[in-house]
């Protein structure tokens, strides 16, 4: 299947080898060879790289650039999150078992409705999937049927993400305001600090990488793939093509929606908080940044990009904190005037026909 | 009427669309639905029919009490100076623009002035560009893969395959348009002349019943104007074909029927050799080119 | 217990009567004396006896210097108030304190003693005094010369207790200031409803002048009366405080309107240079917040420059911001924006990391705390358009100013050579290439022109809100939303949006809250976008698509 070329065997090869190295490393022997922290820092990337394939798909395939995918990731978040505040019961600071420590704090009596069954797991996973989606169907069925597009539609799905982020700094919301959901003590009953734990969520996040992977690659070159590329290349010709550009737009934007949610969700447990910070629009702009410099249009260069910026950024916020804004800026100016088909094309063009993946690299669309 | 010359795709392709039923003096039932008025009956004389249309912009008249029919098979040239309205009248064709004033039938049951530019495609009218477009970043297989006639729903799309049929049928139109070999060529990569072409067949891969053409001769060598006219002429009869043009060496050598618009009405229409014969054509022709 | 409370209220209430009796002496006095002494001195007696050991005394030499309309007597008066007088026993000579002691009295305004008189001590007053003084002060200031004083003298006295009839119906008689007669009504009108003696027609025809007048602070006394024995008084009352009721709500409406107009038009201002960059250039400016941030840090820099001149330095920061802001912006466009013609996507993605660099280059190189812009004189006072409703003068000249700029930014666009220009590269690059338009230098232009009155609205905004790394950040959505909202390539729309949102942003901030009306804003502009994508004010042409 063209699905599955060789970039895609090499690519599972390498979760497989990394997935297994983990894992022995940390439980097949008595004292971890790698440390716990450095664990939860992979998954945190992995959880981000989940994250810039979804802005990929949307934006390398389609040419619709949101700079809102953040709301979805951090929605995604929120959900997994309930689940996780449930989890601690007790074990708060007040010990409350009928509601978390900020509710107490803030003098909220009742849980508010939308934590309806957020002590059940498979609720948890639902929402996660329901309520990105769900955000996703409404801005995106309005916005793309009324054929608000290209930098109109940016700027928009900006807007969005602001007024989410103000909406959750507010403690009358019933999501922890400020501070967000923190302090999380448990998953499905174990502790979400032990060893285990660590290991297991990195898996599920690879795993769940894997299969975003295999979801996109049959997306990308499936006929519907094709259109996407055609509606970056020039949207009303599909039209003339007798294809209902909206309900394309809408439906690969849900799907993109979905796989930001579940990032999101992986990310709560292993980053340990999630607050409104990821609702703002830098964060959002800045993932979308990792795309363009791992190289739009490739997905292996999202999650490239991904893993070197997020990289690069952890050693700077230690290295030298202040330096982190000035690159980061430098990174977006030079790979947009420079650096077309990102870093991933320029490995690409070097290590020639090796990797094979046959598809559809940028091209501006006049 | 020629002979199919280039195998029986054309002949496919004309079956598949025209066989929905219209109502007919054979098919008493579908007069139920479409009586018989003076106006239905002049509607299915014509598979398009465009009445008194008039758009306006900003105070411009685009369109003014534009009237057009054209029959099944017909390959119907029209021509105009800059600003005549051309591309206008195939923005309300295809529904892309909504005119002021008027009526717009297709097939005489379809209202095109209430249908969208997907349910007017997906009805059977195609419509090339005046810029060449073509998906720059797909191969030309691909490009015209995507454009094949069948079930377009995002979830359909997603499991579409090629099947054998349809294999074959992007080989003729491949070997027609000239592009056979070309097929995994990446679009963008095409000459002027070839993307025009492509452009064609993305149209023909529609299957579609009417072909608005605009300016499909724009910028292409002598050579290429050949072969495009050779292509022209063997659609006609199989497929309505509307074809805007300033190439008037071009207009000659495949035109029946002239229609000219000027200032967004008809000015005249009849043979080439009628209509330019015509002063009021030759000074609005003329009265362009003074200034 | 009760014994002492009794004796306490004894004492007060015969302290008050002999407060009453003072002033009423003192003005009876001036009364009989006239205006034709009105530049009177006090004797040395009077001053002795200021500084006498009896209370008595001391309280008739504060009563004679209130007699006395000399400006000298009131600024006794007043230091007694402040405590900033001093005097030397032996001599009698009156100090001011102000950067050392300066000799008040006898030689007027003498020259600033370096030492204080070793005999000078403060001349000490006890509350009751000060209550006094500060009744006498306020009518003293009812005859001020300066018109202002007056007003905001008559304003004092609606609702005071204890209100000298004769003072007020002196002063009423030779009045001349709208605004001071009204006040002045309003306190006898107040007067004759508090009256208990006062008759019903008496009291009717305090309760029409109230209504006439509008005074909010009759509202309680015209409530107790509203519930009057006398029906058709307690009726008249209800009907006085149902219209004043309405006419506070229609100040009310009016000032949210204002506040509304003047956020408004500080997002028209940010909103103005961005309908030139992302508008008629179609170039998505991130860092277009940043141009303002600059523009506000240039008022900063310049008040740091002149620490005594913040209005000068203030009004020398509009040319200065445009001009830097305006060169910034030409050297982003050389740099960036230009390899990045026709991909706006790519555009806004670069501009985006240029508002970072500058952001840090802001926090690393001045400071990552705000810092303090002052506000002149003229931009914090207060500017009383009726006497029940006032504005802030510095709102007033933001609101000016942003239609100063747009009137500017319109005749610059359509009058001038570069205007022309401008339209002409928009409309059409490459035949106005061809008729001798420099595309490329009209580009970088333009955009500093939009930089620079992005520089000039940071200039405004150093006055409203406070100037820091994040200032740019926390507007340039907001004004992205209003370019979008009133239709690109619009400057009308950039106008009309931006004083709809900021107005509509008023009115739901007290439904709602700041937080969620902002959140109502956004969502509403998103909900508007998609039924109108061209926004209010839609570009011409036959397709507009992006």
């Amino acid at each position: 299947m063209k699905a599955f070329d060789q970039a895609f065997k090499i690519f599972t090869l390498a979760l497989t080898v990394a997935t297994l190295t983990i894992g022995v490393g940390c439980l097949g022997f008595s004292e971890p060879l790698i440390a716990p922290s450095t664990v939860g820092l992979l998954g945190k990337y992995l959880s981000y790289a989940i994250l810039a394939l979804s802005i990929d798909l949307v934006w390398g395939y389609m040419g619709v650039l949101s700079l809102g995918h953040g709301a979805f990731f951090a929605l995604g978040g929120y959900a997994f999150g309930m689940y996780l505040m449930r989890q601690i019961g007790a074990l708060g600071v007040y010990g409350d078992v009928s509601r978390p420590d900020f509710m107490v704090f803030i003098g909220l009596e009742k849980l508010p409705w939308p934590w309806l069954g957020s002590e059940y797991f498979p609720v948890a996973i639902l929402m996660t999937i329901l309520v990105p989606a769900a955000l996703a169907l409404a801005f995106g069925w309005t916005a793309f049927r009324s054929r608000v597009s290209g930098v109109y539609f940016s700027i928009m799905s900006q807007a969005l993400t602001y007024a989410l982020m103000l909406a959750f700094y507010l403690n009358s919301l019933g999501f922890g305001g400020n501070n967000g959901f923190t302090d999380f003590k448990k998953i499905l009953g174990f502790d979400v600090h032990s060893l285990g734990i660590t290991v297991a969520l990195f898996v599920a996040s690879a795993l769940v990488l894997w299969l975003a992977i295999v979801a996109c690659r049959l997306l990308v070159t499936s006929r519907l793939g094709l259109v996407m590329v055609a509606i970056r290349d020039h949207e009303e010709r599909v039209r003339f093509a007798g294809y209902k550009v909206e309900n394309v737009k809408v439906a690969v934007f849900v799907f993109s929606a979905i796989l930001a949610g579940l990032g999101g969700a992986l990310y709560a447990p292993q980053a340990g908080i999630i607050n409104p910070s990821l609702f703002s629009p830098i964060f959002s702009i800045e993932m979308v940044v990792c795309v363009a410099l791992g190289g739009r249009g490739s997905l292996y260069g999202a999650i490239f990009g991904a893993f070197l910026v997020n990289y690069v950024k952890s050693r700077l916020s230690t290295l030298a904190p202040d330096l982190w804004p000035f690159i980061l800026g430098t990174i977006f100016v030079l790979v947009t005037i420079f650096g077309q088909g990102g870093a991933w094309g320029f490995l690409r063009r070097g290590w020639g026909k090796l990797m094979g993946e046959k598809a559809v690299g940028y091209e501006p669309s006049n | 009427m020629n002979p199919p010359t280039k195998g029986d795709w054309a002949v496919r392709a004309l079956g598949a669309t025209s066989s929905a039923p219209l109502a007919t003096e054979d098919n008493p039932f579908n007069q139920l639905v479409l009586p018989w008025t003076p106006k239905a009956l002049r509607r299915r004389k014509y598979i398009l029919l465009l009445e008194g249309i008039s758009v306006v912009f900003e105070g411009f008249k685009a369109l003014n009490n534009l009237s057009l029919a054209i029959k099944e098979g017909e390959l119907r040239c029209v021509i105009g100076p800059n600003g005549a309205g051309k591309t206008t009248m195939m923005d309300v064709i295809t529904g892309h623009a909504r005119p002021n004033k008027g009526e717009a039938w297709y097939r005489e049951n379809i209202n095109l002035l209430e249908e969208d530019e997907v349910f007017i495609n997906q009805a059977g009218i195609g419509r090339k560009f005046q810029k060449p477009s073509v998906f720059q970043s797909l191969t030309v297989g691909q490009n015209l893969e995507l454009a094949l006639k069948g079930k377009k729903s995002v979830f359909s799309t997603l499991l579409a395959r090629l099947n054998g049929e349809e294999a074959d049928f992007l080989a003729e139109i491949l070997t027609l348009i000239n592009l056979a070999d070309l097929r995994a060529r990446v679009a963008g990569s095409l000459s002027h002349g070839q993307k025009q072409w492509l452009e064609i067949g993305l149209l023909l891969a529609q299957k579609p019943r009417v072909l608005l053409l605009d300016e499909p001769v724009a910028g292409l060598t002598g050579h290429e104007i050949d072969r495009t006219t050779e292509l022209l002429l063997s659609l006609e009869g199989r497929h309505s074909l509307i074809v805007v043009e300033h190439d008037m060496g071009f207009v000659r050598s495949i035109a029946r029927t002239v229609t000219v618009l000027h200032q967004g009405s008809v000015l005249a229409e009849g043979d080439l050799a009628t209509v330019s014969a015509n002063p009021a054509v030759v000074e609005a022709y003329l009265g362009v080119e003074a200034c | 217990m009760v014994f002492l409370g009794r004796l306490s209220i004894a004492s007060s209430l015969a302290l008050a009567l002999l407060t009453m009796a003072l002033m009423t002496l003192t003005w009876s006095a001036r009364l009989g004396a006239g205006d034709a002494n009105s530049d009177e001195v006090f004797s040395a007696a009077v001053v002795k006896s200021l500084i006498s050991s009896k209370v008595g005394d001391r309280d008739l030499a504060i009563a004679e210097l209130g007699r006395d309309s000399s400006p000298l007597a009131g600024q006794i008066l007043a230091g007694l108030l402040k405590g900033r007088l001093y005097v030397d026993r032996q001599s009698g000579a009156f100090y001011w304190e102000e950067a050392g002691l300066k000799l008040l009295w006898p030689l007027a305004d003498g020259p600033a003693l370096e030492a204080a008189p070793t005999n000078a001590r403060k001349v000490a007053v006890n509350n009751r005094q000060r209550e006094l003084i500060e009744g006498l002060l306020s009518l003293r200031a009812l005859f001020d010369a300066d018109v202002k004083n007056r007003r905001v003298a008559s304003g004092a006295l609606i609702g005071a207790p204890n209100v000298d009839w004769a003072v007020i119906n002196e002063r009423l008689a030779v009045e001349t200031d709208e605004r001071v007669l009204d006040n002045l009504k309003v306190v006898q009108a107040l007067g004759s409803l508090r009256d208990p003696q006062a008759s019903a027609a008496s009291k009717l025809a305090a309760l029409t002048e109230l209504e006439r007048l509008y005074a909010p602070a009759a509202q309680e006394d015209i409530k107790a009366l509203a519930i009057d024995s006398n029906l058709e008084l307690a009726k008249a009352a209800q009907r006085t405080l149902r219209l004043m009721d309405a006419r506070a709500q229609r100040l009310a409406l009016a000032e949210t309107v204002f506040f509304g107009l003047s956020l408004g038009s500080v997002l028209v201002l940010i909103a103005i240079g961005l309908a030139i960059t992302f508008g008629v250039m179609g170039v998505i400016n991130m860092a277009h917040g940043e141009m303002a941030m600059l523009g506000a840090y240039t008022v900063w820099a310049l008040q740091s420059v002149w620490p005594g001149q913040p209005g000068l330095a203030l009004i020398l920061a509009l040319p200065t911001a445009f001009l830097v802001s305006g060169m910034v912006g030409a050297s982003i466009e050389l740099t960036v924006i230009k390899p990045l013609y026709q991909r706006p996507l790519e555009t806004l993605l670069a501009t985006f990391g240029l508002s970072l660099i500058l952001q840090q280059a802001a926090r690393k190189g001045i400071s990552s705390m705000n810092v303090a812009v002052s506000s002149p004189d003229f931009m914090s006072g207060q500017w009383a358009i009726t006497n029940n409703f006032s504005v802030t003068q510095g709102r007033v000249i933001i609101i000016v100013f942003c239609l100063l700029v747009f009137a500017a930014v319109s005749l610059i666009l359509r009058k001038t050579r570069l205007g022309l220009e401008i339209r002409a590269v928009t409309q059409n690059r490459a035949m106005a290439r061809a008729l001798g338009a420099p595309a490329s230098r009209v580009d970088t232009l333009t955009f500093a022109l939009g930089s620079g009155v992005a520089g000039v609205s940071g200039v405004a905004l150093s006055q409203l809100t406070n100037v820091g790394p994040n200032l740019g950040q926390d507007y340039i959505v907001d004004s992205f939303m209003v370019v979008v909202f009133g239709g690109v390539g619009n400057l009308w729309g950039a106008l009309v949006g931006g004083l709809i949102i900021g107005v509509a942003n008023k009115f739901l901030e007290p439904v709602n809250g700041a937080m969620l009306a902002k959140i109502t804003i956004m969502v509403g502009v998103i909900l508007f976008i998609q039924r109108h994508p061209k926004g209010l004010f839609p570009q011409r042409g036959r397709v507009a698509s992006f």
